[in-house]
């Protein structure tokens, strides 16, 4: 019996692997759906579902750091709101128009310049508040000990107000952004767009500080068992505060693509945005009580819901409106989470059974 | 100051907790290389003094001499940095990271110059630290899904990563059949032969005269004495732990044997237990016993409704019933005192009164509407029966001593009006005072016509209390004795599993 | 000081006190400020905008809290339950009103008997993963049956008389609507502080497994809190709708956190065990003060939904903090005997 055990190894090491069958799951959609559109299957497609989810995907990295310490974010929308209408407001106020004559093909024309404060310097002030309303929630939920849900709810409220207060409850349109914040979310490098590489670079960044950086390890450490934390001398506040702090962060940057993307910036951008957040990281893998989940699994979880928006868009089942594809959303998500618990229930159903007693 | 050889002193170490003062005055020493035997009862001071030494806890007088220097151990961390590990009851593991993980976790072995973690080198050391434990355990398995005695392991390796002078075994071998404890034995001796100090808390006397050098016996938070091991016996000993001969200790059961009131036929639960039967009768102790995790907890827990079993049948008063919660359990005349106190048998921050009566808050309802004169009523009432110390019913249950929850609990189950009443591990946690209490309680309800089911690891109460006993082993009842058969050696005999070897199971380490 | 506080009789040193304090300083603040509009009678016609419908849903979700968990689709719950009665109604060519009225809180029911199956049965998924996805559910049929209509027209008693209808009372006019949840608060009250049912969902929220062992039956008690929940929340739609007059799929979008924060600022906690009835009465009865005098002297949502997120953060803060300071006088003193001795 053990031989036999051995030889199949490392297949079945694979196969318990979560991601891999989430990975599988993935593949089987994508193919199901092309049956009916073959359209769907075109790589083209899959680079455009990529370019829709990226915006998600990084916000669910950020997610993944706080649920590992075994602590939430509702406030996410929020932080994007108040992030990006700061940058916002940065940009409308410094924002030049000029005419400027140019020679195209010999002709003289005239084309619109509209220059505002760097980009850079726009991108460090969204990810700064988004930062620091990140280490808000964090400082309330690891030193004032208030639960994570009701912390970030009340901090929801108060960035909205502040959001709402520093706007005077205006908008910022296109007309008030600079050509290099609008392009931000369109620029393309060897054939991608900006997203997804934005995308990939947090991916590495925190795939790397997860694997390789005790403070990421800690972050596992301090949600699998926090009291074993404290013997091994880590300090379980400061690495909450630091979840939350990244998370900010990220919705700092999120916020500010999504506002390129959608060329405006209101209150209400990403509203309800955390739901789908969070549900990809419960697809993915990621324990809400802590200490599990892994940066492939929240990517392949995001893709997994990019993958249903998309589909239901190409097997034209809702037609154009919206919410009907929001309705089915939920109840897909629902059965995806749902679908997830009862395979590990049978697989822990299967190890009872073999169990020496 | 230093005396020769001494690497630890411990002196005058005093510990309050809200209500209780768990160490009094507490001294401990220990040799460089010795093997040390703290032992005591339950409640006794031994895992607080060990909280004390690991810097958990902060005590409230006393000094800690570490190598003749006088040391503050102001948290975990720092102990940890002059040497001091322990191995705890309750294993303090990461279960859903790797076991290389685990060992080196707050003392990552990074790459040399960038402060990257080496996950080749952390493999590498792991897999070196637990080989010398002679072990084979994977390095990258999933700390969860190791057995406890692997993760013991585990947890050696990693004090042995971190250079450990000192190390604390707080009751390594509760949970581990015969061949592991020797194993895990044998261990400690390589340990010691290195020059390792141990500190070993364990309730099996024969480990104690087989491995320890020297021994020291706390009771009820005080410091009894500390012999060489030579110097003892095993009867001097328990005297020391209990205070008092066993014959006063133990209360004469007189109750008859009366009627069969439950009946379980060939009763089973899938990775738990197999083919369990046995009766119960009316006036009757009948004891359950064997190792932790042979599956004692997981049959009452079924009796009590609280799972369903896959198998097997249970008759009460000869009618076959099917109990499918502990709501129906207790309609059907079952109660359970269970094993955790405060997680299952409490809610801790209500009042006395209100813990009392929450089984049967039926009876205290007038008009649809609680009566708080009634319940009042009778909160008092337990309180005087079962001498509860307590201000008023409206004291909170965490404000109590373990033996006052507990007296707690048992009056809960006594609203209830049960006839089949079943404990696990009820004097757990528990002072020598209240343990006789509850031992009289048990005692007169066996009188008085009830059946109790003991579930128990301390074979004094089973030796002493049970009309008879059952024995568990790996999931099956291995033996039942009655009475006038009840030896120790028995009783252990048919506890410890067969050797796991001869099974052919080669994955085991 | 500290002696003092805790030689009080336990009624004075519990919560709700801290409560009306609260509501005593905003009133005192703002009728200082703005003497000629914020006034009793005046606060008393504003109740139905701020006391009634977010009222109801907030008593359901309390029970939800005590026990433990939570439910983000109360909102959602709301505007199906409403689009329910709306459609079946249209307009007097459907059922008759109370028929439609019975079917909109058997939706409320249903929703909540979802989210009570599935959060019983999956409690490896936490209630606020379920009632997240469940939140887009019943909110994506509400769209599905009306698209981006609005449903209106409702018999005239129903949008006149409890929507804006008020009787007077010594001098006073009194919604029609506040009376129809200060008569459900007493219910109330009993049921869930005098009763043993909810004695039990009590026992529930503060240890499940204690007592599921002492034979409280945890299942069914979450079961019929959800149900109960969801009912609420169809009431808290009917009266929004009452009062807006027509029904929108976006009915009562962000209530639900609305809701969350009115109980725990009368001191539910969500990790399950605590909450009152009587404070959460003075909590809406706070938020109503404060709501209105923000609205007077600033009319900006900004430093309404600023003070709301403050006062909540606040509330559960402090006496956590006072706790925290208590217990290590406690333990300071202790030291203090200890060397006496």
């Amino acid at each position: 019996m053990p031989e036999r055990t051995r030889k199949t190894g490392a297949l079945s090491a694979l196969f318990k692997q979560r991601e891999v069958g989430l990975a599988l799951i993935l593949v089987v959609l994508f193919l199901l759906v092309g049956l009916r559109n073959p359209a769907f299957t075109t790589g083209s497609n899959a680079l455009f579902i990529l370019e829709d989810t990226a915006i998600m995907m990084i916000l669910a990295l950020g997610m993944l750091c706080v649920l590992l310490v075994g602590s939430i974010d509702i406030s996410i929308a929020a932080i994007m709101a108040l992030s990006t209408m700061t940058a916002g407001i940065i940009m409308k106020q410094n924002l030049n128009i000029s005419e400027v004559q140019v020679m195209t093909d010999g002709v003289m024309g005239s084309v619109t310049l509209r220059e505002s404060t760097p980009l850079i310097l726009l991108i460090l002030a969204g990810m700064g508040v988004g930062a620091l309303c990140g280490a808000l929630n964090g400082l309330l939920i690891a030193y004032g000990r208030v639960l994570p849900i009701v912390a970030t709810l009340g901090m929801q409220y108060i960035i909205y107000g502040l959001s709402h207060t520093i706007s005077r409850g205006q908008a910022v349109y296109r007309k008030d952004m600079p050509d290099s914040f609008i392009n931000f979310s369109r620029a393309t490098f060897l054939g991608l767009n900006s997203k997804i590489w934005f995308m990939l670079a947090v991916f590495v960044v925190i795939f790397i500080f997860l694997t390789y950086f005790r403070q990421g390890r800690y972050l596992y450490a301090v949600g699998s068992n926090r009291e074993s934390a404290a013997m091994s001398g880590i300090k379980s506040p400061r690495t909450t505060l630091l979840a939350h702090i990244i998370m900010g962060t990220l919705a700092g940057l999120a916020g500010l693509l999504y506002a390129s993307r959608d060329t405006k910036i209101t209150q209400d951008m990403a509203m309800g945005y955390e739901m789908y957040v969070i549900a990809s990281c419960v697809i993915g893998g990621v324990s809400v009580s802590g200490g599990r989940g892994k940066a492939v699994g929240v990517l392949l979880g995001a893709l997994t819901m990019g993958v249903i928006n998309n589909a239901l868009t190409m097997l034209r089942l809702t037609g154009n409106s919206e919410f009907w594809k929001k309705a089915i959303q939920g109840a897909l998500i629902l059965s995806a989470v749902v679908i997830n618990v009862l395979i590990q229930r049978s697989k822990e159903r299967r190890v009872l059974k073999d169990r020496r007693i | 100051m230093q005396k020769e050889g001494l690497i630890l002193q411990m002196e005058g170490i005093t510990k309050i907790f809200p209500g209780i003062k768990a160490l009094d005055d507490v001294m401990l020493d220990l040799r460089r290389g010795e093997i040390h035997a703290l032992i005591g009862e339950n409640g006794a001071g031994k895992s607080t003094l060990i909280k004390v030494l690991t810097g958990i806890h902060q005590p409230d007088a006393g000094i800690i001499r570490l190598n003749g220097e006088e040391v503050e151990m102001t948290d975990p961390l720092a102990a940890r940095r002059r040497g001091i590990a322990a191995i705890h009851q309750h294993l303090a593991t990461y279960p859903d990271l790797s076991v290389a993980e685990n060992i080196f976790m707050g003392n990552e072995q990074t790459g040399g110059k960038i402060p990257a973690i080496s996950w080749r080198k952390t493999r590498e050391q792991a897999k070196a630290l637990i080989t010398s434990l002679g072990s084979d355990i994977d390095p990258m398995a999933e700390m969860g899904t190791l057995s406890v005695a692997q993760q013991q392991i585990v947890e050696i390796a990693q004090a042995l990563s971190q250079n450990a002078k000192v190390l604390i075994m707080d009751e390594p071998t509760a949970a581990l059949s015969l061949r592991e404890s020797e194993e895990l034995y044998s261990i400690v001796k390589g340990l010691k032969e290195k020059g390792t100090s141990i500190i070993l808390i364990s309730h099996r006397l024969e480990d104690i005269f087989s491995l320890a050098d020297r021994v020291t016996v706390l009771r009820d938070g005080r410091y009894i004495g500390t012999w060489d091991i030579r110097e003892t016996n095993s009867e001097m000993l328990v005297k020391h732990m209990v205070g008092r001969t066993i014959d006063q200790f133990y209360p004469k059961k007189t109750a008859p044997v009366g009627e069969q009131i439950l009946k379980v036929e060939g009763l089973s639960r899938t990775g738990f237990f197999e083919d369990v039967s046995f009766t119960l009768h009316a006036g009757e102790i009948l004891g359950l016993t064997g190792l932790v995790g042979a599956g004692r907890t997981e049959v009452v827990e079924v009796l009590s409704g609280v799972t369903r079993p896959d198998k097997g049948r249970i008759y009460i008063l000869g009618e076959e019933k099917d109990i499918t919660s502990p709501h129906e359990a207790l309609r059907q005349g079952v109660s359970l005192l269970p094993e955790d106190r405060q997680k299952q048998g409490l809610l801790l921050p209500w009042s006395v009164q209100d813990n009392i009566t929450l089984p049967r808050l039926d009876l205290h309802q007038k008009r649809g509407i609680l009566s708080p004169e009634s319940e009042a009523k009778t909160g008092d009432e337990y309180i005087g029966m079962l001498n509860i110390k307590a201000r008023s019913g409206r004291d909170t249950a965490e404000s109590l001593s373990g033996g006052n929850q507990q007296k707690v609990v048992i009056s809960k189950l006594l609203t209830c009006g049960s006839r089949i009443i079943i404990m696990d591990e009820p004097t757990k946690g528990v002072d020598v005072g209240s343990k006789a209490a509850i031992y009289k309680i048990m005692c007169d309800l066996a009188a008085e016509g009830y059946g109790i089911l003991l579930v128990s690891s301390e074979m004094p109460e089973v030796l002493n209390l049970c009309d008879r006993a059952l024995v568990m082993r790996e999931g099956r009842i291995s033996a039942v004795f009655i009475r006038e058969e009840m030896e120790p050696e028995k009783l252990l005999k048919a506890a410890m599993p067969l050797d796991k070897s001869r099974k052919g199971n080669a994955e085991y380490a | 000081m500290e002696r003092a506080i805790s030689r009080l009789p336990r009624w004075m040193k519990r919560w709700e006190w801290i409560l009306v304090i609260l509501i005593l300083v905003v009133y005192a603040i703002f009728s200082g400020l703005q003497p000629e509009n914020y006034t009793f009678p005046k606060l008393l016609n504003q109740t139905r905008v701020y006391m009634v419908d977010v009222g109801f849903m907030a008593l359901g979700i309390l029970v939800v809290l005590i026990l433990g968990d939570i439910d983000i689709s109360i909102g959602a719950t709301a505007a199906l339950s409403a689009t329910v009665m709306a459609v079946t109604y249209n307009q007097g060519d459907g059922i008759p009103f109370i028929a439609a009225i019975a079917l909109m809180l058997l939706t409320g029911a249903v929703c909540g008997l979802i989210n009570g199956l599935l959060i019983t049965r999956f409690p490896e998924l936490f209630p606020m993963i379920i009632t997240l996805s469940t939140q887009t559910l019943y909110r994506g049929i509400a769209y599905i049956i009306l698209k981006d209509q609005s449903a209106g027209r409702f018999p005239g008693w129903f949008s006149k008389d409890l929507g804006y209808g008020s009787f007077s009372l010594f001098g006073l006019d009194v919604p029609i609507m506040l009376v129809c949840i200060l008569a459900v608060l007493p219910v109330y009250y009993i049921w869930l502080h005098k009763s043993a049912s909810g004695r039990r969902i009590f026992a529930a929220g503060t240890n499940l497994t204690a007592s599921r062992y002492s034979g409280v039956q945890t299942g069914r008690i979450k079961m019929a809190a959800f149900i109960l929940n969801g009912i609420m929340a169809a009431l808290g739609g009917f009266f929004l709708t009452s009062r807006t007059g027509s029904v929108k799929y976006t009915l009562a979008t962000g209530y639900e956190m609305q809701a969350i924060a009115i109980a725990v600022l009368g001191g539910a906690s969500t990790s399950g065990g605590r909450g009152s009835v009587a404070g959460l009465l003075l909590a809406l009865i706070l938020m109503t003060g404060l709501k209105n005098g923000l609205m007077l002297v600033y009319n900006d949502a900004f430093i309404l939904n600023l003070s709301i997120g403050l006062l909540l953060i606040l509330i559960v803060l402090v006496p956590d903090i006072a706790g925290r300071i208590r217990r290590q006088n406690t333990v300071r003193r202790q030291r203090l005997t200890l060397k006496k001795t």
